[in-house]
């Protein structure tokens, strides 16, 4: 296997934020101090407008291109026109940080526009690390791999999620992409338990953290957590935060909204909130380790 | 269906249709039922589409009101599955959709009205290009030009309807001027194109209209003129080629003479 280009931001860059379309012509005007902006890459396989604007914002800002559509957990294999175009696009903006989920998105030729939940096997293991593969050598660099949410679990899974992750760090030498939000969802939905969890993710290919919040939902009359990026992120992730902080720590942070989207000064506060938490817990951290 | 490719596809019909018994009992039941587990994703799919589908036709939703729009959309998104990631790409047949639907058998020019949503959107996210000038053609011989192929720009976008589609969007749109609407009005051709940052559009004649049509079909300069002549009306060939660069319409020239290749 050869060394792939490494896929990171300066270790302790400042926190970043999701860029979405109706704060773009805010975020050029402002310039405001975030450590890097990241885009779906989805949102930017266009000309007009919008991909000139991130092109100039190329040169202010680390950029980190989040794919949502590659769908690295297709048995059918990766859809090659579709990497072909998230391919020029991260040559376009030579992106710090690339990324995916550990999911799939479609089947028969159906798009399903969502982040559909794996069985965790040794079939399904040999299959997202051929993709993953496949991803890195075209776009010759190495990929983040993001936990999901998961509102359902499958029955023959027979690998815990964080060992899937770290063995598709050995298979592939692909990054992880730690979500603190996702692994909250899935804690409160089924139970998992999640210091138990970030000490199963390998810490070195650790990337990137997410942030988000989510929206509490019933199904079958009972509470659960669906990951709509729609809310501030709430006490009980911020906590997860800086143990992830402690465990991670040359991971960078990024602010994530999609829907009911706040002003742009909103998910700055976030991003403001998240680098002071995370000073304090890397604080917190040193402490323990001199009086110890 | 423990093989991951059967589990996908059955998963996939569950998400579009409804689920098969096997596949339900590869789901662990802990509390809440597989079906309502499914149905989230069920969920998911049907209300982000139908909001793309609001995002890209906002002008055709007032038109039927939302919650027409909604059963509508809902009955799209379930037989025409997205077959790309990009969702501003989602929504190439709806305005066709529309036009099936017996319901708006009296509102003829409602899918006329998708269609002109559905253009502008395609060209506001077309492929960037650089428009040709005048310079461009400097080396040009006279007698070259008959055999020239002109490429339109990604951008320029033909409609064509016999409805007044452009007057009855403008009247409704947020991003126009709300003018007198004439909804007897006669046949709507025109031009769309991404100028810039910004949608333009301008009116054609019907002898333009088809110049134009036959350039985006690869036909030489001389066959296009043709085409326009065939309307029976008159056509300045060297006006419309001069509306065409001034307005940034054109993108390449591809030719098999020697002043050929392409831009």
């Amino acid at each position: 296997m050869r060394p792939l280009a490494t896929s990171s931001l300066p270790a302790r860059a400042s926190a970043g934020i999701g860029l979405r379309d109706p704060h773009r012509v805010e975020v050029e005007e402002r310039r405001p101090p975030v450590g890097f902006l990241e885009v779906h890459a989805e949102n930017y396989l266009c000309g007009g407008p919008r991909g000139r604007a991130l092109e100039r914002l190329a040169g202010d800002y680390p950029l980190s291109v989040h794919a949502v559509g590659l769908s690295l957990g297709s048995a059918a294999g990766i859809d090659v026109r579709h990497l072909e175009r998230v391919a020029a696009l991260v040559d376009r903006l030579a992106p710090a940080l690339v990324s995916e989920h550990l999911s799939w998105s479609g089947a028969a030729n159906a798009y399903l526009n969502d982040l559909l939940p794996l069985p965790y096997t040794e079939e399904a293991l040999a299959i997202v690390a051929r993709n993953i593969d496949r991803v890195q050598s075209r776009l010759a660099r190495r990929i983040l791999v993001e936990n999901p949410s998961v509102y359902l679990r499958f029955g023959h899974s027979t690998i815990p999620e964080p060992e899937f992750l770290a063995e598709l760090v050995s298979r592939t030498d692909c990054g992880i992409l730690f979500d603190v939000n996702n692994l909250y969802v899935n804690q409160r939905n089924h139970g998992l338990d999640p210091l138990d969890y970030m000490r199963g993710l390998p810490a070195a290919a650790v990337g990137e953290l997410h942030l988000a919040g989510h929206h509490v939902n019933d199904a079958d009359g009972r509470a659960i957590l669906i990951d709509d990026h729609g809310a501030p992120v709430c006490a009980a992730v911020w906590r997860l935060y800086a143990q992830a902080v402690r465990r991670f720590p040359e991971a960078s942070t990024l602010i994530e909204w999609d829907c009911r989207l706040p002003p742009l000064a909103e998910l700055l506060a976030e991003a403001a909130e998240a680098d002071f938490r995370r000073a304090q817990a890397l604080a917190a951290e040193n402490s323990d380790a001199q009086s110890a | 269906m423990h093989n991951l490719l059967e589990l996908q596809t059955a998963f996939a019909g569950a998400v579009l249709r409804a689920p098969e018994p096997a596949l339900l009992r590869t789901i662990v039941d802990d509390g809440i039922a597989a079906e309502a587990r499914l149905a989230i994703y069920r969920n998911h799919y049907r209300i982000t589409l139908e909001e793309a589908l609001a995002a890209t036709f906002p002008v055709t939703r007032q038109l039927v009101g939302s919650a027409f729009f909604a059963t509508a959309a809902e009955r799209f998104v379930s037989v025409t599955p997205p077959t790309a990631p990009c969702l501003f790409e989602y929504g190439a047949g709806f305005a066709a959709f529309l036009a099936s639907l017996p319901e708006l058998a009296s509102y003829r020019f409602v899918p006329g009205v998708a269609r002109l949503e559905w253009g502008f959107n395609l060209a506001y996210h077309s492929a960037d290009h650089r428009p040709l000038a005048a310079a461009d053609f400097a080396a040009l011989a006279a007698d070259a030009y008959a055999g020239l192929r002109l490429r339109l720009a990604p951008s320029a976008i033909l409609f064509a309807s016999r409805h007044p589609a452009l007057a009855i969007w403008q009247a409704h749109s947020e991003a126009a001027d709300v003018g007198a609407m004439r909804m007897d009005g006669g046949p709507c051709r025109l031009l769309l194109l991404r100028q810039d940052e910004a949608l333009g559009w301008r009116e054609l004649d019907a002898a333009e209209l088809a110049f134009l049509a036959a350039l985006r079909r690869g036909r030489t300069l001389e066959q296009a003129h043709a085409a326009a002549l065939r309307c029976e009306m008159p056509f300045d060939l060297t006006a419309a080629f001069g509306r065409l660069l001034a307005e940034g319409s054109l993108a390449g020239i591809d030719s098999p003479a020697e002043t050929g290749g392409s831009q």
